[in-house]
């Protein structure tokens, strides 16, 4: 499902006087179906208020723009926001503070409840089953475990996997690997790699972790005060090196290399992945002594 | 005799596992220490038992020569350690900025007069009092963790532990927490012991500990821990990716130095190379 917003406006707590707040103004951006894209900016810029919009959290306010995500109008007072909900997964910020069942197998199963409440038990625990051994968990040893009993790495994938029960086609993260240790956080990545090769057609990635985006990440949106500062690959995002200091944002590391070497007179010309860096760099540097 | 010494910690939170196994380590008073290890390697705990929150089922905890098994000792442990969690809207208990500073030293009794010149302090050394009279509701995160410490700083310790205390924090909060830190720990000696994940934050310290299964397997400086790339690797843990990035350049017959760690010491070191044609 192709991802589009456009003049999409929020304002928090409007018509007071003093309290009202711009969180987004006018954002227009479209993600393609099949994209990893990435959101970054500055905590404050509008990146959580934006992707609160797309399952329909936050409904789009009268004249305040439109969100359309695949055949679903969002903006339309009669959208199924039911259905959307089935169809764009959300995972939020530490989403294991979000486990509340008795069992791992209740857990997983909660949204499948709501959304098909006429669904054969049989038919259901099959496909929990599915989505907690697509996080990479043994269901059979922890379906009758308590959720609060698992390892903080556990209960991250529990909480997915109550989320991609429904086989979403979108799956929207907001900093989903905060708190993970670097092994952990890999293998999160990679299942992440492993869903956007399944079911899952689009990822939008929230976060503050510039490496992240520009390993993974087919192109990037840079939120600034509400607004979209810039849109493009992670190449094109990363080289505008000034800007990104200026808004408050780190580099990745191979775009922090590339800006140090670059004040030296030397130009590496690559995608800014550690591989592509590594052999743009390689080809300059080897054998010299 | 070191300001914080543990001799054999051992804990257990179901009597059944331990979660902590015969930890042994000493801190220094104005150490810059980090502790890494993976996620339920019992880093946490470790925090909770250098101020008292756990009590060891055996071993020894000595803080500034009260002893943490002496019940009455307890209250001079927890005046001396104080720690900072990883959520900063668990740990904010009032509705204004100054009380919120001010219920540790309320608790333990401090004099009125006092406890509006430690709010000075605290705020003043966090870089956050011009928010005195604020809300706390209306802070950015890095602001909150840093009324979260300036809370800690109140009661004076000589120790400040941080729990991952930045994990939840943008770029910015972080960069805002992490110099505060350094500023309390090299213009007012605090010692400071950091838990993290962040590897920059690590090549920030003066000694590592490295935690697995309950265990210090590994203590040594930073550059000391980060030679011991496949003892780390086995461990599940990484090196900075400045140094990734260096040894897999190296593995393409770029002749770069052993060592390198920063950002900024590979930039340098490419630059010398090509320097010298």
């Amino acid at each position: 499902m192709r991802v589009e917003s456009k003049d999409l406006t929020f304002i928090y707590g409007e018509g007071s006087k003093n309290l009202s707040v711009t969180a987004l103004d006018k954002v227009s951006l479209t993600v393609e179906e099949g994209e990893f894209f990435g959101i970054i900016g500055q905590t404050g810029s509008g990146k959580t208020t934006f992707v609160q919009h797309l399952n329909g959290l936050i409904k789009v306010g009268k004249d305040k723009g439109s969100v359309i995500v695949g055949e679903y109008n969002l903006s339309d007072k009669k959208c199924d926001f039911k259905s959307l909900r089935a169809k764009v997964g959300m995972v939020f910020q530490y989403p294991e503070y979000q486990l509340f069942a008795e069992t791992v197998k209740d857990d997983v199963a909660f949204g499948l409840k709501n959304f098909a409440p006429n669904m054969p038990e049989g038919e259901r625990e099959k496909l929990v089953r599915e989505a907690v051994e697509t996080v990479g968990l043994n269901y059979d040893r922890i379906k009758e475990k308590s959720p609060f009993e698992l390892s903080g790495g556990q209960k991250r994938r529990v909480a997915i996997a109550g989320v991609i029960v429904t086989k979403p086609e979108v799956l929207v993260l907001d900093e989903p690997a905060a708190g993970l240790d670097p092994v952990g956080k890999r293998e999160f990545i990679e299942l992440l790699h492993k869903l956007h090769g399944a079911f899952v057609k689009t990822i939008i990635l929230v976060s503050h972790d510039m490496n992240l985006v520009s390993e993974n990440c087919t192109r990037a949106a840079i939120f600034s005060h509400g607004k979209i500062h810039s849109v493009g690959t992670p190449k094109e995002i990363f080289s505008r090196y000034d800007e990104l200091v200026e808004l408050g944002l780190d580099l990745p590391v191979t775009a922090s290399l590339t800006r140090a070497l670059k004040e030296n007179g030397i130009e590496i010309d690559s995608d800014l992945t550690v591989d592509g860096f590594i052999e743009s760099a390689a080809k300059i540097f080897a054998g010299e002594k | 005799m070191p300001l914080l010494q543990a001799e054999n910690l051992t804990f257990s939170y179901d009597k059944k596992h331990n979660v902590i196994k015969n930890v042994s380590l000493s801190v220094e008073k104005g150490e810059y220490i980090a502790v890494i290890g993976r996620n339920g390697s019992g880093k946490s705990t470790l925090a909770k038992l250098f101020n008292g929150l756990v009590k060891p089922d055996s071993g020894k905890l000595t803080v500034d020569g009260f002893d943490g098994n002496d019940k009455n000792s307890l209250f001079e442990i927890r005046k001396r350690v104080g720690v900072v969690f990883q959520n900063p809207d668990n740990q904010l208990v009032a509705s204004i900025v100054e009380d919120d500073v001010a219920f540790g030293p309320e608790n333990l009794g401090v004099p009125r007069e006092e406890i509006g010149k430690r709010i000075d302090f605290a705020l003043k050394a966090v870089g956050m009092e011009k928010f005195r009279h604020s809300s706390p509701t209306r802070l950015s995160g890095g602001q909150k963790q840093r009324i979260a410490i300036a809370g800690v700083l109140a009661l004076m310790p000589e120790i400040l532990v941080l729990d991952e205390s930045t994990a939840m924090l943008d770029p910015q909060g972080r960069k805002e927490v992490l110099d505060v830190v350094e500023k309390l720990n090299k213009e007012k000696n605090v010692t400071v012991i950091t838990i993290t994940h962040y590897m920059d934050e690590v090549l920030n310290a003066d000694k590592v500990f490295v935690l697995s299964d309950g265990e210090v397997v590994l203590t040594g400086t930073p550059e000391e821990i980060f030679k011991e790339k496949d003892r780390l690797k086995s461990l599940g843990l990484e090196l900075p990716l400045a140094a990734v990035v260096a040894d897999r350049l190296k593995e393409k017959g770029v002749a770069l130095p052993d060592g390198i760690l920063t950002n900024e010491g590979l930039a340098e070191a490419l630059c010398a190379l090509k320097a010298k044609i």
